[in-house]
């Protein structure tokens, strides 16, 4: 079953002499349970693309469609609301609130939406990423890569349909960032979780299920399922 | 859908507001100052109010609710059960003493009970109240007047009338013994003299024995709040099994509502004139505190965009969002509102001595107000004006996009090239850094314009105010003495200015010109016919009794009468006629009464007398005012309808012929005007027709040299002092002060004013330079990074700075240039002793301190920037 769908997604930014075409008509599929990587240089229109499945950007043309919805069809504040409820994002720069301690952080999607929080279940997934000594710290008494398992406990904890992370190792030395993306990948897999990710680097990328390469807007290769 | 994410959005909402705290401090600040504007505003609004309330009540007596009148002890116990009543007080009237000492002002004898001493405002400053047998309290002034010591336990024999008697026989003379006292209330409209209820009841008994109708007591009542106070009493007759609308009826009471109550809540206070500069005010405040609470958060929100972006992305919603930033903007109002409520209190209750100076109201009755509604309605308009101004930047970080807010810097929104060759320099540098976001700095020039613009507007104001016409208007001669009645526009009676007193004056002072003019007391009137009749009964609000036509077929109708002698008809301003006539002894004449604005009409109404007409006034020794349908006098709330008739007995009739159209300078004037035809008689005239109901009103008189004008001065200011209350004056000397205080008024208020608008400029420019470097913080590092040196960013800072303030002088100093013409218009059109003018020495004088400000703001802001090496702030950036 595919869990996220993309059709013939175009993405032009700014007019005329300035038009610069981001993506040139993407297709894409992801099965429920897949870790697929996309890889691809700067400018390539990786970032984009994540931003176009995340509900982040508007496409130009084509659609997105997770979990049979489309979402390019959405309004703003249904995206939004879409997004906290079924996409669980992990930044490069981790993207905590500053004011929140760690354990406010992993609920905050939780609590905006008004739901109830499942203590159990975020208990798990904060010892699962060894967070346990940690809920009332604030992010910046964190290292990087604690701040990053902070994310990625986050993503996990409204059970999204899909994680995006958006070079999640990318801020981090290649020790840590080898370490969060196995916790990633364990945790996932614990929690039966789709992956989206995306990165720069061959190695982090060698993880995944499956890499998909992504060159001048255009899908080059999609790899195959392991 | 109803979901329960309130608690995190606040929490999100307070934590981030704990990570700004000069932004907090500013805004505090901001939201503070501006109610203080607002407080200080409603703190008058009411103190006027209740100031005025206090005033009425003591000029009345008492601040009871409402009086049940002439009830028996049967009557009482029946109403005070009712549950409305809260309090009840009760006084028994047992005579009244008008004969010497207390001819100005009538002594009352009377019992009073603890709550009715209490609501006449007896405070007692020695003793206690009389309480068995002979015992008696009175005020300081009343002893003065018997020649009585205030000592405790000193004899005063007393002669009073039985309370409606005025013959002899209903004479009593008694001696009681003091044993309480209190301080004389100048509005005091009698001397109470307060008697024990043993002594009232033994008083009663006495009289009754010689045939005399028994006392009758006076329930005065309190209810829970003063609204609806009729309505209340209504319904406490009604139910307790009385009626007021039958006077007939055995069961018929009569009440009266304190009309101190009725008047103070009353249109007059608040007219739409009033209310119009209330707005007016509350709009300039709510725009004073829109320029920089709208700054400080637009400011702070752009800073932290990224914050919003972040929220964004995680799935805040854009409404969720908004509710953060109203929540901070409320957060800092739980602070900043009590903050500016307490102050301004303060400073509307330092300011209003100064207000009531300027009314006709007692200073000592000042009354500062403790209403809720000062603290409820600043409240609300202070928190409109932060939602109202928190409004725009809540739209800004709801609206951002989660893609766009991690690039977003501080005028990254701008497009275009800039056509420069020259290179960067210091200064175009800094011009560019202003120009950066057009809408901040914007609001700051505004915000210290605006200042400088209302201090220019305030001192022109105030210095455009012509003493000299001020003056010349208001004051006819150098001086006029008249009893303190008259000033309170009560006109003359019996207990007025003495010959004696007047002549006393005239021995005691050197006067070149001297002026007399009387009053024709009682119910003065004219005969109208029957058109002049219908266009008086039109014109009466709230109803006229009926009249039947008297013999002649004329009708009678009130009309003041004053007379004057020959040196003040040279004050008069004559409209038509000849007004030497006046003092002609061949004939009787009379100059009828107008003003500029309604001689304007004279030429068109049918029902006006045309020079050389007769005219008849007369004067009545009674008038009785009769219900047809009782036979008798209409009780209170009556309507005067077809069934109320008038009856004059025993009229002074005599025909004038009109010489003249004449308008009398108000402060030589009667100070009163009824709807029918006022005129002016020459004196002696006047005493000729009307005899001893011509009495002396007012002495009007000048002096010749400086010398003599400070000795009349002095004697003046010292015979005032001497009648207790009774004598007062006005002098050429007192107007001047008077105009002095009016100014000063003018200039404490508008000081006010433009001392808080100023310190909102300053504070959003302080903001707005230290918002913009630390937002610039890493951009700097980077700039003295690559050469940059201190000397040179602090230079650019400074630059900025001045830029700003000087910006702001230039600015300000061509609008108020541009405004002056239509301010002197307009407040010309208002004040007629205010002379149009120019300056904008302020704005000039401002400049200077401003561009100082301009210079010291970013200089110091630059020396904390410095406390933190480059490589710190470079590093920070991402």
């Amino acid at each position: 079953m595919n869990i996220l769908e993309a059709k013939g997604l175009k993405k032009i930014y700014g007019e005329g002499e300035n038009k610069v075409n981001a993506l040139r008509g993407v297709d894409l599929e992801v099965k429920k349970g897949e870790f697929v990587a996309i890889v691809g240089t700067s400018g390539s229109g990786k970032s984009t693309l994540l931003h176009m499945l995340g509900g982040l950007d508007r496409p130009t043309e084509g659609e997105v469609i997770i979990e049979q919805k489309d979402i390019s069809k959405l309004k703003d504040e249904e995206v939004t609301i879409f997004r906290r409820r079924k996409i669980g994002f992990i930044f490069q720069a981790f993207n905590l609130v500053p004011v929140l301690n760690v354990y406010e952080n992993i609920v905050l999607p939780i609590e905006l939406d008004g739901a109830k929080i499942d203590k159990d279940f975020v208990e798990e997934i904060i010892n699962t990423l060894g967070l346990s000594g940690k809920k009332e710290a604030l992010p910046n008494q964190l290292s990087g890569g604690q701040q990053q398992r902070v994310a990625i406990a986050r993503a996990l904890a409204f059970r999204p349909a899909i994680i995006l992370a958006d070079e999640p190792t990318g801020n981090l030395d290649s020790k840590t960032g080898q370490d969060v993306l196995s916790l990633l990948k364990v945790s996932a897999e614990k929690f039966s979780q789709t992956i989206v990710m995306i990165t720069h680097n061959d190695e982090i990328a060698q993880l995944a299920d499956r890499i998909i390469r992504i060159e001048d807007g255009c899908i080059v290769s999609k790899g195959e399922g392991r | 859908m109803r979901v329960n994410n309130r608690k995190c959005v606040r929490r999100i909402g307070v934590r981030s507001l704990l990570t700004n705290k000069r932004r907090n401090i500013i805004a505090i600040a901001a939201i503070a100052l501006t109610a203080i504007l607002f407080t200080t505003l409603f703190t008058i609004m009411m103190s006027i109010s209740s100031t005025y309330e206090t005033n009425s009540f003591r000029l009345l007596g008492g601040y009871a609710h409402a009086t049940f009148k002439d009830v028996t002890d049967e009557d009482i116990a029946k109403l005070t059960s009712h549950k409305l009543i809260k309090e009840y007080g009760e006084r028994i009237v047992l005579g009244v003493s008008a004969e010497a000492p207390f001819t100005k002002r009538s002594a009352e004898i009377s019992y009073m009970n603890d709550n009715d001493t209490k609501w006449s405002y007896i405070k007692l400053k020695e003793g206690h109240l009389p309480t068995s047998g002979k015992e008696v309290i009175m005020d300081t002034e009343a002893l003065r007047l018997l020649g009585v010591e205030p000592k405790l336990g000193e004899e005063i024999t007393l002669s009073f009338n039985i309370l409606g008697f005025e013959d002899e026989s209903a004479i009593v003379l008694d001696t009681f013994t003091l044993v309480g006292y209190w301080e004389f209330d100048q509005l005091c409209p009698a001397h109470f003299i307060n008697v024990s209820k043993e002594y009232a009841d033994e008083f009663g008994k006495m009289i009754t024995e010689k045939g005399y109708e028994p006392l009758r007591a006076n329930l005065d009542v309190m209810f829970s709040s003063s609204v609806d106070i009729e309505g209340k009493m209504c319904r406490v007759a009604e139910e307790s099994g009385f009626t007021f609308s039958q006077p007939e009826a055995d069961n018929y009471i009569r009440f009266g509502v304190n009309p101190g109550y009725t008047f103070a809540k009353g249109s007059d206070m608040f007219t739409p004139a009033t209310i119009a500069c209330i707005l007016a005010f509350a709009v300039l405040v709510i725009f004073t505190g829109y320029l920089i609470i709208y700054n400080i958060f637009q400011i702070s929100v752009v800073g932290d965009i990224r914050f919003y972006g972040l929220l964004k992305t995680i799935g805040t919603t854009s409404r969720q969002i908004k509710r953060v930033i109203r929540i901070q903007a409320l957060a800092l109002c739980v602070i900043g509102i009590p903050l500016g409520i307490l102050l301004g209190y303060g400073l509307g209750a330092i300011l209003m001595p100064v207000v009531i100076r300027m009314s006709t109201m007692s200073a000592d009755a000042i009354t500062i107000s403790t209403s809720p509604v000062i603290f409820v309605a600043s409240a609300l308009f202070e928190i409109l004006t932060v939602i109202v101004s928190t409004a725009k930047p809540g739209r800004l970080a709801a609206k951002v996009s989660p893609v766009e807010a991690v690039r977003y810097t501080e005028g990254s929104g701008v497009n275009g090239k800039r056509k420069t060759t020259k290179g960067a320099k210091v200064i175009s540098m800094a011009i560019a850094n202003v120009g950066r976001n057009k809408k901040k700095t914007v609001l700051v020039f505004i915000s210290l314009a605006f200042a400088l613009v209302i201090l220019n507007s305030v001192n022109l104001f105030v210095g455009g105010f012509d003493r000299e016409r001020w003056i010349a208007a208001t004051d006819a001669t150098d001086f006029l003495v008249a009893n303190t009645q008259y000033f309170k526009f009560n006109g003359a009676s019996r207990s007025s200015i003495s010959t004696e007193e007047i002549e006393a004056i005239k021995e005691n002072t050197n006067a070149s010109l001297w002026g007399e003019a009387y009053e024709v007391t009682g119910y003065t009137v004219y005969k109208a016919n029957e058109a002049q009749y219908r266009e008086y009964v039109d014109s009466v609000p709230g109803g006229q009794p009926y009249q039947k036509p008297q013999e002649d077929g004329g009708y009678y109708l009130g009309s003041f009468i004053e007379a004057i002698n020959p040196a003040l008809t040279e004050s008069l301003k004559v409209y038509e006629g000849d007004i030497s006539l006046l003092n002609d002894k061949s004939g009787r004449y009379v100059a009828l009464l107008s003003d500029d604005e309604s001689y304007k009409y004279l030429k068109d109404d049918p029902n006006a007398f045309k020079i050389g007409d007769k005219i008849t006034y007369g004067r009545p020794e009674t008038v009785l005012t009769l219900d047809k349908r009782t036979g008798e006098i209409p009780g209170e709330g009556v309507i005067y309808d077809d069934n109320i008739e008038e009856e004059f007995i025993d009229v002074t009739e005599c025909e004038f012929t009109v010489c003249a159209y004449v308008g009398v300078p108000i402060s030589l004037s009667l100070r009163k005007g009824s709807f029918g035809k006022d005129g002016v008689l020459g004196a002696d005239t006047a005493k000729e027709v009307f005899g001893d109901s011509v009495v002396p009103m007012f002495v009007a008189f000048n002096t010749d040299s400086e010398a003599d004008e400070a000795a009349a001065e002095q004697y003046l200011s010292n015979l005032s002092k001497e009648s207790a209350g009774e004598l007062e004056y006005e002098s050429k000397e007192i107007k001047r002060k008077e105009f002095e205080d009016f100014k000063n008024m003018f200039a404490i208020f508008g000081g006010v004013l433009v001392a808080i608008i100023g310190m909102v400029g300053v504070l959003n420019f302080i903001n707005a330079i230290m918002a913009g470097i630390i937002a610039r913080k890493n951009e700097i590092a980077v700039l003295q990074a690559i050469g940059m040196t201190g000397k040179q960013v602090k230079e650019m800072l400074v630059t900025e700075g001045l830029i700003y303030t000087v910006g702001a002088g230039v600015i300000a100093l061509v609008l108020s240039a541009m405004l002056t013409p239509l301010l002197n218009a307009t407040i010309e059109n208002m004040f007629w002793f205010y002379s149009g003018h120019f300056s904008v020495t302020p704005v000039l004088i401002m400049i200077p301190i401003f561009a100082l400000v301009g210079f010291l703001i970013p200089a110091i802001s630059y020396k904390g920037l410095t406390k933190v090496s480059v490589v710190e702030r470079i590093r920070e950036l991402g």
